[in-house]
């Protein structure tokens, strides 16, 4: 497990708190700090527990428990880091946690809506890169299993709170004229590439794996084609389009981006929280839910029951946005959303042929974030390997046809 | 008096026939009354120039049934004739005129204009289509060669395409994929030259604006509404549909609106000349006669024609004449087939216009899906219709109690039962049934 950071002292956890407490006084009785995390666990940061006994200045000198998590950047090598620069996802999640979070929660609080969404913020350093929250875990809140993945219960769960967060977003964004709409830096953008060797090196792996299988080889031919324009159509695609109604998306929903809590005698999951706000972007509210069906959803609620859960979606998405009175685009009817829906299909396939196979792989052979990013032999062979899985294979099977006859393996497709 | 009128003047004296058992007396039955034995023989003297042509014998009978055609009364005529040169012929044709003597009937039909729609277009558009996919060195039958336009009459008259082995397929059975993909075929080489020869004669298509659904008339609403409003009444039966049957009373004041927004101009979107009604009856089949599969396709009856979206064609054709199975899962992918030849055929044509990308056609369609939604509901229930004895214009259009109780009962039929059984929890989660979609 990744060590602990060095500078998380004794002396910095307490001005952390202090800071989040508004006490100068407060003082740290206990501290206990442990590393959080696996190796391909996750690949956005290092997470570190802390269990700090303290008691505050004005009272008498009670004692109180918190449980922290800390996330810090990765110490990647260097040339991961320059890849990785121009998504500037630390400075980003610590922009969302501490200015953008609070208030989405304030809006929602307006109209009586107090359900959490996300963890709060204890505190956000810029200097360290790192973000202080609660730790969920200790309030019974757990990673479910991403290899198992979701059913209708958990999906309707995140769809719920995923629905009032992007409403409320839109109209945080109306009400500060367009203060969400640098948000620009989600997966495809316009400045950098640097996402190709996973992504174009993906379709490449799934193409080759294809050409070898006799009901498959005639898409693998226009997923070579496609590959040289892939990041292009991908930029399209994340363009938010005027007129509709855009949203802060989260950016990168799926299993391990959920924490759930469950109830200890039935075992039914009864919340969930969103989590890790690196690649939130401003756009299409569609983008969310292709990715988080594609790469989370059990079968055959994933390939059946799609049409209900954008319904389910979009109700309370449409509801949230009326209470809140938002007024800078019609608010879409269903028909008009789930054209909105078809629009964005491209992501449904990236999300199912591309990143799916990465997110249920249960391969550690070469599993790192290296080997994923980048074109080279190490890189090839864990590709080529994703596509060895029989649930990967069956997954393709069912639904590179259906994406072809979308016309979404076409290279004209965005024209 | 010239040599022609002197030989028309010989030819108007009566002969003196020798008396052959082998010929029969002309039959003439139920047949408009100006279709005469003279009629027919000046049409065939005109269709192969030809002043000396003699018809020898006319057997002329009713061609259809009740409920096999609400457009218009068709006629079959069997004609034994002889040539100038002596040779002798045994031709068949369809005689297809308008309804006689209904006033209802063509009060209500007035204002689309069918008649005169039709003629214009075997007259005068469905030539030049055929002209530019022989320009690609297509040369695929699409539809019926006409043998004579009769304005005065309204009548036009076909070769009879039954006596070259074209059948009207089973209407209650629903088309296999095979026969699908052939119509699909014709249906986008059609659209492809209509989109074409708008272009090239400069918007001339565009004018044909009169469609089922149209800014001009509603005439047509006690059929669709009146349909819908028999399927509302038949769902709101069904346990665990209330909440769906009361969304589809809500739906019904918007109704013919809704269908008038399928058949406007959507900016951007690709147009074409739609045939409008194509559907099972509107489709004959030539089938192999030793295998049984379908070979080939003729595509009839063309009154309804609109110039629009081809979602007009696709949906209304996918909604009502396919077997169930292609009907509930396939369509999409049948969309995708006749794209591949609609935007092949627009590009050997060379169409100056922008032809999208087979996702952008899909989204092109989405906006129009209400269509498809119309015809399951309130369509697929007409062409469907098992109790024959009723089914009549009047039926359809009218609002009394037998009009009632005919629509009722097309939703008895178990298989349009099962149509909305099962495609109206789709249509709800598409937003389709919601009035403000």
């Amino acid at each position: 497990m990744a060590a602990a950071p060095e500078w998380l002292t004794h002396a910095y956890i307490e001005h952390a708190l202090r800071c989040h407490f508004q006490d100068d006084g407060l003082a740290i009785a206990n501290l206990e700090i442990n590393p959080a995390l696996g190796p391909g666990e996750n690949y956005g940061g290092v997470l570190t527990r802390a269990r700090v006994t303290f008691a505050l200045s004005n009272r008498n000198k009670t004692e109180q428990l918190i449980n922290l998590i800390v996330k810090t950047e990765i110490d990647d090598d260097e040339l991961t880091q320059e890849l990785m620069a121009p998504y500037d996802i630390y400075n980003r999640e610590m922009t969302i946690y501490q200015e953008v979070l609070p208030k989405i929660k304030d809006l929602l609080d307006e109209i009586g809506d107090a359900e959490r969404i996300f963890p709060t913020a204890i505190y956000v350093d810029r200097e360290r890169m790192a973000i202080i929250f609660e730790d969920l875990s200790v309030e019974g809140y757990v990673m479910a299993d991403r290899v198992r993945r979701l059913n209708i219960e958990h999906t309707h769960l995140i769809l719920r709170k995923l629905a009032k967060f992007h409403a409320a977003s839109a109209v945080l964004n109306e009400r500060q004229k367009g203060s969400l709409e640098g948000f620009d830096r989600g997966f495809f953008n316009r400045y950098t590439n640097a996402y190709k060797g996973y992504f174009v090196g993906g379709l490449l792996a799934a193409a080759r794996w294809m050409s070898q299988v006799p009901k498959l080889a005639e898409y693998s031919k226009k997923l070579f084609a496609l590959a040289p324009h892939y990041m292009d159509i991908g930029r399209e695609c994340f363009a938010p389009q005027a007129g509709q109604v855009n949203v802060l998306a989260h950016g990168d929903v799926w299993t391990n981006n959920v924490m759930f809590k469950y109830d200890p005698e039935t075992g039914r999951p009864v919340d969930v929280l969103l989590i890790d706000f690196q690649y939130s972007f401003w756009g299409s509210p569609c983008i969310d839910l292709h990715h988080f069906f594609n790469t989370s959803l059990k079968e055959p609620l994933r390939r059946e029951q799609q049409s209900n859960l954008f319904q389910f979606y979009h109700s309370i998405f449409s509801e949230t946005l009326e209470k809140l009175d938002y007024q800078e685009n019609p608010i879409p009817s269903l028909h008009s959303f789930k054209l909105q829906v078809e629009q964005k299909r491209f992501f449904a396939m990236h999300s199912a042929v591309v990143v799916q196979p990465v997110m249920i792989s249960q391969d550690p052979t070469d599993a790192c974030f290296n080997a994923l990013m980048n074109d080279d032999e190490r890189g090839i062979r864990f590709k080529n390997r994703l596509y060895h899985n029989p649930i990967v294979q069956q997954n393709l099977h069912a639904l590179v046809p259906y994406f072809d006859q979308k016309g979404l393996l076409e290279v004209d497709q965005a024209c | 008096m010239s040599v022609s009128d002197l030989i028309s003047a010989f030819d108007a004296i009566p002969k003196i026939q020798a008396v052959t058992p082998d010929v029969p007396a002309s039959v003439i039955l139920d047949a408009p009354e100006w279709l005469t034995e003279g009629y027919l023989q000046n049409t065939l003297r005109k269709y192969y120039s030809d002043q000396r042509l003699r018809i020898d014998w006319v057997k002329v009978n009713p061609a259809l049934g009740k409920g096999e055609n609400y457009g218009g009364v068709l006629t079959r005529v069997k004609a034994q004739f002889t040539r100038s040169d002596g040779t002798s012929q045994l031709g068949h044709y369809i005689v297809k005129s308008t309804f006689e003597g209904d006033e209802f009937a063509q009060n209500t039909m007035e204002p689309y204009d069918i008649f005169n729609r039709e003629m214009e277009i075997y007259e005068k558009v469905l030539p030049k289509q055929k002209a530019l996919l022989l320009e690609i060195g297509d040369t695929e039958q699409i539809f019926a060669e006409t043998m004579a336009v009769d304005m005065p009459n309204s009548a036009l008259i076909f070769e009879d395409l039954n006596a070259r082995g074209f059948v009207m397929p089973d209407r209650l059975a629903g088309l296999n994929l095979k026969l699908a993909r052939i119509v699909l075929r014709k249906m986008a080489k059609m659209h492809a030259t209509s989109a074409v020869l708008n272009q090239r004669e400069n918007h001339c298509l565009e004018t044909y604006d009169r469609g089922f659904f149209n800014r001009y008339t509603e005439n047509y609403a006690p059929a669709f509404v009146g349909m819908f409003e028999a399927a509302t009444r038949r769902v709101a039966q069904w346990p665990g549909f209330e909440a769906t049957a009361e969304k589809m009373k809500s739906l019904v004041p918007m109704y013919m609106e809704l269908g008038k927004r399928i058949f406007d101009i959507s900016p951007g979107h690709i147009s074409v000349l739609a045939h409008g009604d194509l559907w099972t009856n509107n489709v004959l089949v030539k089938y192999d006669k030793d295998s049984g599969e379908p070979e080939d396709v003729i595509i009839i009856d063309f009154q309804y024609v609109a110039w629009g979206s081809p979602a007009i064609d696709l949906f209304y054709f996918m909604n009502s004449s396919l077997e169930f199975e292609l009907h509930r899962d396939q369509q999409e992918q049948l969309i995708a087939f006749y794209f591949g030849i609609f935007s092949d055929t627009l590009r050997r044509l060379q169409y100056q216009e922008t032809i999208p990308s087979l996702h952008q056609f899909h989204q092109q369609l989405h906006q129009k899906k209400f269509y498809a939604a119309h015809v399951s509901m309130s369509v697929f229930g007409i062409h469907r219709n098992v109790e024959t004895e009723n089914a009549d214009f009047n039926a359809l259009m009218e609002t009394n109690q037998r009009a009632i109780n005919f629509k009722n009962a097309c939703y008895q039929n178990p298989i349009t039962s099962r149509v909305l059984r099962e495609l109206l929890p789709v249509y709800e989660a598409e937003g389709l049934l919601d009035a403000d979609q």
